[in-house]
């Protein structure tokens, strides 16, 4: 009987955001009013050396405490330790616009923007490079080169090649080959609440950072190197975050800039972004030009894949070497295909950087695979639902490229919705403009190998216990709405069985809270979780151990149950406290430690953490033994079908996506209210990107033509369709409670489904996301 | 130098009186002063949010006379003997408003941030139509912003706290 | 994002108002309503000027009697009010198709006849606006839309003015040299800077709605990706009277965000009044105003779709409303 695990639960922090009282970034007042304003200075140009720096007039500006550039620091971070490309501000030269050049701390807003106005800076503009293709060629001048450290040719930033099996072979036992090319615009995360940061750097000598992160360690590490100061003397704090999709999973130069203000000024700084500036920040889905190709039999085996990904990273690394690997390794599963070529390059331009974002790497190259195989499905007679079915993978299996499947719910997923959306009777049945579509999806439950590769583990959990009853978990797993607080109680209220309200997450401090690496990659329910279980289950035993002495009874003969230790034969019982308080003898407060990595997943191969130290690109011989086989490994997978009903006004292009059938295997819902708001906010935002979201650049400049809500149009909620979520439980094996994610990999069926049911209703095929209105009439008049 | 420079203009500040939360107050206010920018640093009640700066997200939503309002575009000078409400003042006593309790258990809320200004807008909507339907309260809150929740979510807890506040009414 | 400074002013009166303004005019000072709009622009730090002369303490003109509705009634009140549903359907559909529902409870029907018009390289941040070197309609003096220096082809956008127009509303201004009569569809310029024939010093204090709008069959029609937020990309107001013989006997179609001002089409639907209203009639004059309409590429949507959706928007509204 479960106590807590799979019951709909009110996010443990959720009354304090009802009421108004989360405390969030800008909420931050420090008290004796001495904290100062920071602003900063952005450049106008795309490409341009910065011949000099002249802030004289602005330090002298009353109410103005200190101007920061490139000399107060030049050291480089990045959020992988391979790629550090990034500095507090620009060095010898700007890489787009709006990159950092310049910050001041002053007493007041008004006082830093006209602070910012006196600032002169002499620049020499370069011609910007904002094509990607042109960024794969070689360069002919230093000058053409974005980023000088890069080790590729030309201005590319990372070169991926993979292949298994024998694709020419495949193809020519194959009686079906699609093959498409596709382009996806950028987009972006547009959380609600901008980013900020407040740095406070001591008389002590003492950094402490708040910032609106998904990465407090990762943001620790950066702050210790940029600042030249050891690890223990910074504390990074996370308040409230106000969504953060992977938008805040970087450690920023906004961050450093005010790390940097703090320490010459010995006063708080604080930097709270504009919404433009957010938007100029980034950081979002990478535009992607994508060729592929996918073959079968007649009898619908999936026989080949092959994919070229050109990905458009703007100016700095981020992280991209994921990107590029993500883009092709997570495209095989969850189908049986043996023989797999992908060919991908990022490269550098001169625009705002892409990064992580929800479904990272591998939203756009699922759309694309799900929309070739409804091609080859109606090429071959075959009805996309239960040609997806034939060809996915069953539990315990190993993809082409060597992940492991665990548990794998896919043909559940598919069988469900396919009946629920009343498939058989609508798809090819409805009057022209009505359409019917699927798509799936397939994610990790976190990178199996962690991007630093020290031997620490991924995920570390302390529970305290002591005279109040009260149980302490602290855990650096970051809260960004998702519920991964919310998770943690769970998995430790479920092995304690005790009152849920006893259970309080500390989850803010890196001073006492002990390493988590992060929300990003979908790893916190499984990694968190699996050590917020253990971590309780090792203070369990303590607990069980005091009773056994007050019952006189042996351990094996106890259960908690209900804030209580039962004894299962006489069945008395005594109360959480009084074991707690015997627990307490001769040792004072309790105390759990539990903790989660990834386990060697090819046991005939050395474990990556034997590697210590080495951040060769000879990649980590994880699963397979090729390079970069580590990427995309995870302990275990998420997979999801949706079937999304539409109308399509033919004259004005506009789309009514009507319903939506969304199942997901999420092995367990730990939380079903929070897994069903995971699934349906990811069809938000992957509908969004299907058909109105775009990063627009201005072709001539890169500028962003549109860092605003205005232009930028997330999907409203009268456009919202009805949702009928199915969570599919396949009860991982390894999971907390078999749970594995549901963050991420629920927005990858939704945007496939869209064009394929687009395809049902108006017979035409998009192939450049967003699908707007004019895309689509365009395709249908073309079709005439 | 710049192209666009911030103006230089010396401006002064005048007292005004308006009613926040059921509590009179009196600020020097300079004309340019935005009521969001008020409420949050002069008064402290954080609560209220800014996302957007430009009325495209609604994080900022207040109640001025009864009325949702987009504070962010609302000089504050303009609320002179105005009552405003703002998530803070919902709470009675030790308990949460209905539409504060039902945002909080039916998922309503994810991170939080847009939750203050759904809730002022939600508010106002059940005070004019204790019974909406779901189509109705789309209409009502297409002014507010949510990236987290798809809005499913957030109408399920609408609908529920107008269940409570009918059976809170007809007692 | 803070406001840039400016003194504010609070008359009671009309007469209050424009007295102020004669005060401040050699400052030079700007009329704000809701704010809405022009807070965004401030904001952005657009054509700011030092002083701001706020009507929202003046009680003459926020009422509705009959037809004639006062400047400072809100969009929202519009959109709920009765005698205007029955009696003005377009214009109940045009005010409620206004931005956001949280706008349309502030902004003033007053304010939306004179918004400002909007184009993607001027309602930008100062900062976009530095790396773009600006333009014609804020601080430089070439159009970044057409490249020249003489004229601004920022696009209209207000969803009031075009059904104003299609009715031949009226406006009454009154300002520095008494009150006047204007028709709304000689209220505007070609001009996406100066955009209205106002005196700086006159406030709109009526919009005044021909009684005749009664016995015409009036709607309202407007293309945006969203169905909230969204300024208009394209729109359409008709007005028509179609007698009992199924013959066209007033036929009025104005176009809004297409061009620098409600483009009124008379020269083309004038010829087909008298005749029997049909699809092919509907079908000939749609694709004849989508011909003849000229959007400029200054809005987030090709210009070729905006032209297209002309036709579609002129051709639904008029069935819509003849099949009633």
């Amino acid at each position: 009987m479960s106590h807590t695990v799979g019951k709909k639960t009110p996010l443990v922090d959720g009354a304090q955001k009802v009421t108004g009282r989360a405390v969030y970034i800008d909420d931050i007042v420090l008290p004796g009013k001495v904290m100062l304003i920071g602003k900063i200075l952005r450049s106008p140009f795309a490409h341009a050396k910065i011949k000099k720096i002249d802030y004289s007039q602005a330090k002298k500006l009353k109410g103005v405490f200190a101007v920061a550039t490139a000399k107060d620091s030049e050291n480089r971070f990045g959020v992988l330790p391979i790629t550090k490309d990034e500095t507090a501000f620009a060095i010898d030269k700007v890489t787009f616009i709006g990159d950092q050049i310049a910050a001041v701390a002053a007493t007041d807003e008004e006082t830093a923007i006209r602070a910012l106005d006196l600032i002169k800076v002499e620049y020499e503009e370069l011609p910007p490079i904002l094509k990607p293709e042109k960024s794969l060629a070689p360069i002919s001048h230093p000058d053409q080169k974005i980023q000088p450290w890069s080790k590729y040719e030309g201005n590319i930033f990372k070169t991926v090649n993979q292949s298994f099996g024998d694709v020419e072979k495949a193809l020519k036992e194959s009686a079906v080959v699609k093959n498409g090319k596709f382009s996806f615009n950028g987009v972006t995360h547009a959380f609600t609440e901008p980013m900020g940061v407040i740095a406070n750097y001591g008389s002590d000598k003492k950094l402490t950072m708040w910032s609106s992160t998904q990465v407090p360690h990762y943001l620790h590490r950066a702050l210790s190197e940029v600042m030249e100061m050891p690890m223990h003397r910074i504390k990074v704090i996370r308040p409230y975050v106000g969504g953060g999709f992977g938008g805040k999973s970087d450690p920023f130069p906004h961050e450093m800039a005010a790390a940097i203000l703090s320490k010459k000024t010995g006063k708080p700084v604080k930097i709270l972004f504009d919404r433009d500036e957010v938007f100029i920040s980034n950081h979002g889905r990478h535009p992607t030009k994508t060729e592929m190709q996918m073959s079968a039999t007649k009898d619908g085996e999936f026989t080949s894949l092959e994919i070229d990904a050109l990905i458009d990273g703007g100016a700095w690394g981020s992280f991209g070497v994921i990107t590029t690997y993500y883009n092709g390794v997570l495209s095989l599963g969850p189908y049986k295909i043996k023989n797999f070529n992908y060919n991908g390059n990022r490269v550098y331009t001169n625009k705002p950087a892409s990064g992580a974002m929800r479904g990272h790497g591998a939203v756009n190259s699922r759309f694309a695979v799900e929309t070739l195989i409804d091609e080859i499905a109606e090429d071959i007679g075959f009805d996309p639902c239960d040609l997806r079915i034939q060809n996915a993978y069953e539990p315990n299996s190993i993809t082409a490229n060597g992940f492991r499947i665990t548990s794998c719910g896919i043909k559940e997923c598919i069988e469900k919705v396919k009946i629920a959306s009343n498939w058989d009777k609508k798809f090819k049945k409805m009057p022209y403009g009505k359409g019917i579509g699927i798509g799936c999806g397939f994610y990790i439950s976190g990178s199996a190998l962690p991007i630093n590769w020290e031997r620490m583990p991924q995920s570390t959990v302390h529970v305290k216990i002591d005279f109040d009853g009260g149980v302490t978990v602290h855990s650096l797993a970051a809260e960004i709405g998702q519920g991964s607080d919310t998770v943690l109680a769970q998995c430790v209220g479920e092995v304690l069985k005790c009152d849920m309200s006893r259970i309080r997450i500390y989850s803010k401090n890196t001073d006492t809270a002990p390493i988590d690496l992060g929300s990003y990659s979908s790893r916190v329910t499984f990694m968190a979780g699996l050590a917020a279980k253990r971590a309780a289950e090792e203070i369990k035993k303590q607990i069980l151990n005091a009773a056994s002495k007050i019952m006189s009874s042996p351990v094996e003969n106890l259960e908690l149950r209900n804030d209580q230790i039962i004894e299962l034969k006489t069945k008395s019982s005594i109360s959480f406290n009084e074991a707690v308080r015997e627990a307490l003898h001769d040792s004072g407060a309790l105390h759990g430690k539990g903790h989660y990595q990834a386990p060697n997943l090819n046991p005939g191969l050395p474990r990556v953490n034997e590697l210590r130290g080495k951040e060769s690109e000879k990649g980590a011989p994880m699963g397979g033994s090729h390079k970069g086989a580590a990427a995309g490994l995870s302990p275990s997978y998420s997979m999801g079908a949706y079937v999304c009903q539409l109308e399509v006004d033919p004259e004005t292009g506009l789309v009514n996506v009507e319903k939506v059938w969304a199942a997901h295997d999420c092995g367990k819902a730990l939380n079903p209210l929070a897994v069903e708001g995971q699934i349906e906010g990811c069809i938000h935002m992957g509908l969004g990107q299907a058909l109105m979201e775009s990063f627009d650049y201005n072709r001539n400049t890169g500028r962003i033509e549109n860092p605003n809500f205005l232009d930028y149009r997330c999907i409203p909620p009268t456009m919202m369709p009805d949702v009928d979520v199915f969570m599919v439980e396949s009860a991982d094996p390894e999971g907390p409670f078999g749970a594995k994610e549901a963050g991420e990999g629920p927005i990858l069926p939704i945007l496939p489904a869209v064009a394929n049911a687009i395809y049902d209703a108006v017979g035409v095929r998009l192939r450049n996301l967003p699908m707007t209105p004019e895309k689509i009439i365009s395709a249908i008049a073309k079709k005439k | 130098m710049t192209l666009i420079p911030f103006p230089n203009k010396k401006i002064g500040k005048k007292i005004v009186e308006f009613n926040i939360n059921n509590e009179i107050v009196e600020l020097a206010i300079k004309p340019n002063d935005l009521l969001l920018d008020v409420i949050r640093y002069k008064l402290n009640l954080t609560g209220t949010k800014r996302g957007c700066d430009m009325g495209t997200c609604g994080c900022c939503t207040v109640l001025i006379d009864d009325k949702p309002v987009l504070s962010c575009l609302t000089l504050a000078m303009q609320v002179q003997n105005k009552k405003i409400k703002t998530i803070e003042s919902l709470q009675e006593n030790e308990n949460m408003h209905p539409v504060q309790e039902c945002f909080h258990t039916e998922g309503g809320s994810q991170c939080g941030f847009c939750t203050p200004g759904f809730i002022m807008t939600s508010f106002a909507l059940l005070k004019e139509n204790n019974n909406p339907t779901r189509e109705e309260v789309k209409e009502a809150i297409s002014g507010n912003m949510c990236r987290c929740t798809g809005y499913i979510k957030i109408v399920d807890s609408i609908k529920k706290a107008s269940e409570k506040i009918r059976g809170k009414e007809s007692k | 994002m803070i406001l840039p400074p400016f003194e504010l002013h609070n008359p009671n009166s009309v007469k209050e108002a424009i007295e102020i303004s004669q005060k401040v005019k050699h400052e030079g000072f700007d009329y704000v309503s809701g704010g809405t709009d022009l807070l965004q622009n401030y904001k952005n730090r657009l054509n700011v000027k030092p002083h701001l002369i706020s009507l929202t303490n003046i009680k003459e003109t926020n009422s509705i009697n009959d037809f004639n509705i006062g400047a400072m009634v809100t969009l929202d009140e519009i959109s709920k009010n009765k005698i205007l549903q029955n009696n003005f359907a377009g214009l109940v559909e045009a005010c409620s198709q206004v931005g956001s529902i949280l706008v349309r409870k502030t902004a003033t029907i007053g304010g939306n006849v004179l918004i400002d018009n909007r184009c993607y390289f001027y309602n930008q941040t100062p900062f976009w606006r530095t790396s773009l070197g600006s333009c014609l309609k804020a601080e430089a003096d070439a159009c970044r839309v057409i490249p020249q220096k003489e004229y601004c082809v920022a696009t209209f956008s207000s969803d009031s003015a075009p059904m104003l127009v299609a009715v031949d509303a009226k406006y009454e201004l009154e300002g520095k040299d008494g009150k006047r009569i204007i028709k709304s569809g000689d209220f505007y310029t070609h001009d996406g800077i100066k955009r209205n024939f106002k005196d700086e010093s006159e406030i709109i204090t009526k919009i005044k709605i021909p009684k005749r709008t009664a016995d015409l069959k009036t709607g309202y029609e407007k293309i945006r990706v969203r169905d909230t937020f969204d300024y208009p990309l394209v729109s359409v107001a008709a007005a028509l009277k179609i007698n009992k013989d199924k013959k066209i006997e007033d036929i009025n179609i104005v176009l809004g965000a297409i061009g620098t001002y409600p483009i009124k089409n008379t020269d083309t639907t004038n010829s087909f009044i008298g005749e029997k209203i049909s699809n092919s009639i509907i079908k000939e004059i749609s694709e004849k105003i989508q011909k003849k309409s000229q959007p400029y590429n200054n809005l987030t949507m090709p210009v070729s779709y905006r032209k297209k959706m002309v036709g579609v928007l002129c051709r639904r509204l008029l069935k819509r409303l003849t099949n009633s």
